[in-house]
């Protein structure tokens, strides 16, 4: 695979089911349910692994104040108190305990609002989702188009102006560039709104998604639409930025390597038009590496948005992790550290499986 | 028609970054006519691909024709840009790795389509197109195959499947780059055979680009002997395999396996850097005959039988006729 | 010439080799990093100003002769603070990722010369811990532990360890089956003798390369860590809390006060890694 230039975006180690079996002549029903199979315990096994390690931290961070019983309790309140948490059990009963209560959704207490995190957090996901699914539109719209033009031509002037655009999007940290934006488009251009978090003033109609944007279109209402846009274009492209170099990069070196590979020349050479060979033989054959870098990006997404929902006041999760974090409330933090994980985790089993069932080798023949 | 290619001092040049240019094809004369069927023959890296790759419009970016003309089916100068609707439909070509040219995304019948298409096939004829070609190239079960993908085909068929989609539109001049090379010794015979029949019924031009002489013997009536990016010999067949002139063919000849009953022969040294322009004897390093005017004197051809030479020192006695071309 | 002397003298021939070979290093980011690392050495003693005197009578000054990159909303010297503050962030990020880098590689090159259910658990468990956005990552590590500049240094060790341990073991896997390694082994060699001595050194330009970018890297995550308020604490001079402390005046006009850090975030970043994509093609030209 073409790797990104950011180490914890060059994707697992794992192999497909092509390189295992060297290269099978066909691949039968069982191969591919084994696949599968195999594919969806691994997404449980890690899953199971990224909830024990949030497990860790929650025990390493029971400290008196996580117990919620004011600096001046005495021994017996903080062992009633203890008790009544369950912290006196055994390491594997609070283990399994935590489980449980995960798999009912319950994320715990948060400290300040007394409130259940796994509410606080649905109540602000729309927010997040909002952001990174904008920034996410805006990467692709950009890098594909972009990596695959640069990949065409090696060396020419769009592969130079992609190759800038990805080192400098990787070097810039999304923080400031949403401050330098900020600066310039609210304070000198005053063409975008002040960093206040979502348009959602002019929104009547009641929310469906909770993702503004897609409630105002589905609503046809255009003017909050519009606002809630305005809203979120700055965010979204600080956002994209930093997500945004992976992807070009990962395009561009599949396109190379499509260019320069002996089929391309071949269907050229058999007078297969340019369009063709650009629609129908280069985008099936990159397909599988820029699904692979989209499924990271995802993940990548929930991280990266923490600090640019910070800078633009943005109500989403990243920011409720962080307040969190300030007050030591530790409940919240882990929650959202174990969702976005977990949703990383998923997204990408699942883009395996997408790009396993595209690909004619891996496909049962008849 | 007349000449379906005419190559003459043709020098291609390939830039690269950082680094002297190199010429791997430096001063190569090459002339088919209509029906022609002739070879280029030489070792690996004496310019023999980038030749092929010249007449099919497929140089690499970074490579341009420097010097020299070359004129395609008559009409058409590459040294300008390479004419539609001429690759694929009147230049075809057939490369040696049958497995890696084909599509691994897309179904053969659907990889043919695409050819076909290109050859003007109206779109809801492609398929049944598709199915009678590979029927007409003896292929069993023809819509069986049309419906498999390339890593469901061994190598033999997969370079079928690459011959129907050379040959859909047929071709006036098809290349074939060591077409047989990775297959198996029954394989070779059918697809030999194969590329025979269409010659013979088409009436079209052939280069083939072969190290292979038993495979050039079978199929081309001349043969051009390359070293170091010049075409050193041109003949007939027969002549370079009995009597070749060039002390170098004379050495090829006798290094290849053509020879099964002597002892196996290897040419000493290697080959020379195409970093720059050589103008004199590239072969006079390795070269037997090699005399000192061959370090200074500027080449040009002599006639040979049929066919010319280029050496100071020709191994075989020179005949009188020919079309003598001065430098 | 270089063979030449390699044959008769071997120390002044590494010497030249070394010649050579820096001189072939890309120019404009290895200054910047010479730059850098003169900062980090005697930075906060040449620096025009003291980068925590406070100046009521300067607050919020534009750029000027007198202060280059203008003064914060203390009236600090900001240029003095950005040049300051690579001590920190570059310390830092150096200090983390080269524990990391060499837990790592031993880590990686030992899994890899061991095999079996050992590399397999360590594999797994290096999914696992990549499945984490890495900065969320570094919250959680930072929740468990504590907020203080040590558990920085161990947060950057924690997350940039797992790369090492993957490329170092992507590089060495391989060899196990080596027959020279077979004949060391045969010889008598320890294995930890035939990991480090033997084995490791076969990774040294993929881990320059890592080196590179990680510490690239950790100077964001640094910084960000230190603009949502962990990790470094202002006055302390840090990028990224600098960054912070002038988000607010940036409404007033001041853009100075943020944007010179995140130059210097910049600048550094970009260097480190052309300087990794340099090592890269290194590694690509002779493998």
């Amino acid at each position: 695979m073409a790797t990104s230039t950011e180490p914890e975006l060059d994707g697992d180690g794992s192999t497909g089911p092509l390189s295992a079996a060297g290269e099978p002549a066909s691949t039968t029903r069982a191969d591919v349910f084994i696949y599968v199979a195999r594919k969806l315990g691994a997404l449980v096994l890690v899953s199971l692994l990224v909830a024990t390690l949030t497990f860790v931290v929650s025990r390493a961070t029971a400290d008196p104040s996580f117990l919620m019983v004011g600096q001046d309790a005495t021994d017996e309140i903080i062992a009633a108190r203890r008790a009544e948490m369950g912290l006196d059990q055994p390491m594997y009963r609070q283990w399994a305990s935590y489980m449980a209560d995960l798999v009912r959704g319950d994320l715990g207490i948060s400290r300040r609002t007394f409130a259940p995190v796994g509410g606080e957090i649905w109540e602000r996901l729309p927010a997040t989702v909002e952001l990174a699914g904008a920034a996410l539109l805006l990467s692709l719209l950009v890098a594909i188009p972009g990596g695959i033009r640069a990949g065409l031509r090696p060396d020419g002037w769009a592969d130079r102006i992609v190759g800038s655009v990805a080192q400098l999007g990787a070097a810039i940290p999304n923080f400031w560039l949403g401050l330098m934006l900020i600066y310039f488009g609210f304070y000198w251009l005053g063409w975008f709104p002040a960093p206040t978090g979502r348009g959602l003033f002019a929104l009547d109609s009641e929310p469906v998604t909770g993702i503004v944007t897609v409630d105002a279109l589905l609503a046809s209402d255009w003017t909050a639409a519009r606002e809630s846009i305005w809203y979120l274009l700055l965010p979204a492209v600080t956002l994209a930025s930093g997500v945004m170099p992976p992807i070009l990069n990962v395009t561009r070196n599949a396109t190379v390597s499509v260019v320069n590979s002996p089929y391309y020349e071949a269907a050229l050479s058999f007078g297969v038009s340019r369009r063709v060979v650009k629609w129908r033989l280069l985008l099936p054959n990159i397909a599988a590496p820029v699904i692979n870098i989209l499924a990271i990006t995802i993940g990548f997404l929930m991280g990266g948005a923490v600090l640019v929902e910070v800078v633009f006041s943005w109500p989403g999760i990243g920011g409720y992790a962080v307040s969190a974090m300030d007050s030591s409330d530790y409940n919240p933090v882990l929650g959202v550290v174990l969702l976005a994980s977990v949703t990383y985790v998923f997204v990408y089993q699942i883009a395996d499986l997408v790009t396993f069932a595209m690909d004619p080798r891996l496909r049962i023949s008849r | 028609m007349g000449e379906v290619v005419s190559l003459s001092g043709a020098r291609i040049r390939i830039d690269r970054k950082g680094l002297p240019p190199l010429y791997p094809v430096q001063n190569v004369d090459l002339s088919v006519g209509a029906g022609d069927r002739t070879a280029l023959v030489g070792e690996s890296g004496c310019g023999k691909s980038l030749t092929a790759r010249l007449l099919t419009g497929l140089l690499p970016r970074n490579a341009v024709l420097e010097k020299g003309s070359a004129t395609l089916l008559g009409q058409f100068d590459l040294r300008k840009d390479f004419p539609d609707g001429v690759r694929g439909r009147r230049v075809a070509m057939i490369f040696q790795d049958p497995v890696s040219v084909l599509d691994p995304m897309a179904g053969v019948g659907t990889q043919i389509g695409r050819a076909l298409a290109a050859a003007g096939v109206a779109r809801a004829d492609r398929s049944r197109v598709a199915v009678d070609l590979l029927g007409s190239l003896h292929i069993p079960a023809p819509d069986e195959v049309a419906r498999k993908y390339p890593h469901q085909l061994s190598g033999g068929m997969c370079q079928r499947v690459a011959i129907a989609m050379a040959l859909a539109p047929k071709p006036d001049l098809l290349i074939a780059d060591e077409p047989t090379t990775s297959l198996d010794v029954t394989t070779e015979v059918q697809v030999l055979d194969l590329l025979e029949e269409y010659l013979d019924s088409s009436g079209a031009s052939l280069i083939l680009i072969s190290h292979d002489l038993n495979v050039v013997k079978r199929l081309a009536g001349s043969v051009t002997v390359m070293y170091a990016g010049q075409s050193v010999e041109y003949g007939p067949i027969t002549d370079i395999l009995s009597e070749p002139a060039h002390p170098y063919s004379r050495d090829l000849v006798r290094s290849s396996v053509l020879n099964r009953g002597e002892s196996a022969y290897s040419i000493a040294g290697t080959l020379p850097s195409i970093e720059e322009v050589m103008p004199t004897c590239p072969y006079r390093s390795r070269c037997s005959e090699a005399r000192s005017p061959c370090s200074d004197t500027v080449l040009g051809q002599s006639p040979s039988a049929g066919g010319f030479v280029r050496c100071l020192f020709p191994v075989k006695p020179m005949h009188g006729n020919g079309d003598w071309k001065p430098e | 010439m270089t063979v030449d002397l390699r044959e008769t003298h071997p120390l002044r021939a590494r010497l030249a080799r070394a010649m050579v070979w820096i001189s072939r290093l890309p120019r404009l980011p290895t200054i910047m990093l010479a730059i850098t690392f003169l900062a980090v050495l005697i930075g906060p003693a040449i620096v025009p100003h003291d980068p925590l005197q406070p100046n009521p009578a300067n607050v919020l000054e534009a750029p000027s002769s007198s202060h280059w990159f203008g003064t914060n909303g203390f009236g600090m010297d900001i240029f003095s603070r950005v040049v300051a503050a690579a001590r920190t962030d570059v310390g830092v990020a150096v200090a983390g990722v080269t524990v990391g880098a060499v837990g790592g590689s031993i880590l990686g090159a030992t899994v890899a010369y061991t095999g079996g259910w050992v590399d397999a658990v360590v594999q797994k468990a290096i999914e696992v811990l990549q499945s984490f956005p890495l900065f969320l990552f570094a919250l959680a590590l930072f929740a468990a532990l504590g907020d203080n500049t040590f558990n920085l240094v161990v947060v950057i060790s924690a997350i940039s360890l797992p790369w090492y341990v993957r490329v170092v073991r992507s590089v060495i896997a391989p060899l196990r089956e080596a027959e020279w390694v077979k004949a060391l082994q045969n010889a008598g060699a320890s294995g930890p003798r035939i990991v480090v001595l033997e084995l490791l050194p076969n990774a040294t330009s993929q881990v320059l390369g890592l080196f590179a970018l990680s510490t690239g890297l950790a100077i964001q995550v640094i910084a960000a860590l230190a603009f949502i308020g962990l990790g470094v604490q202002p006055p302390f001079p840090e990028w990224g809390s600098m960054i912070n402390t002038g988000a607010p005046f940036l409404l007033q006009g001041a853009w100075w006060v943020s944007t010179f850090p995140g130059v210097a975030v910049v600048l550094v970043v970009i260097s480190l890694h052309s300087l990794s994509r340099f090592f890269d093609a290194e590694t690509r030209g002779i493998g």
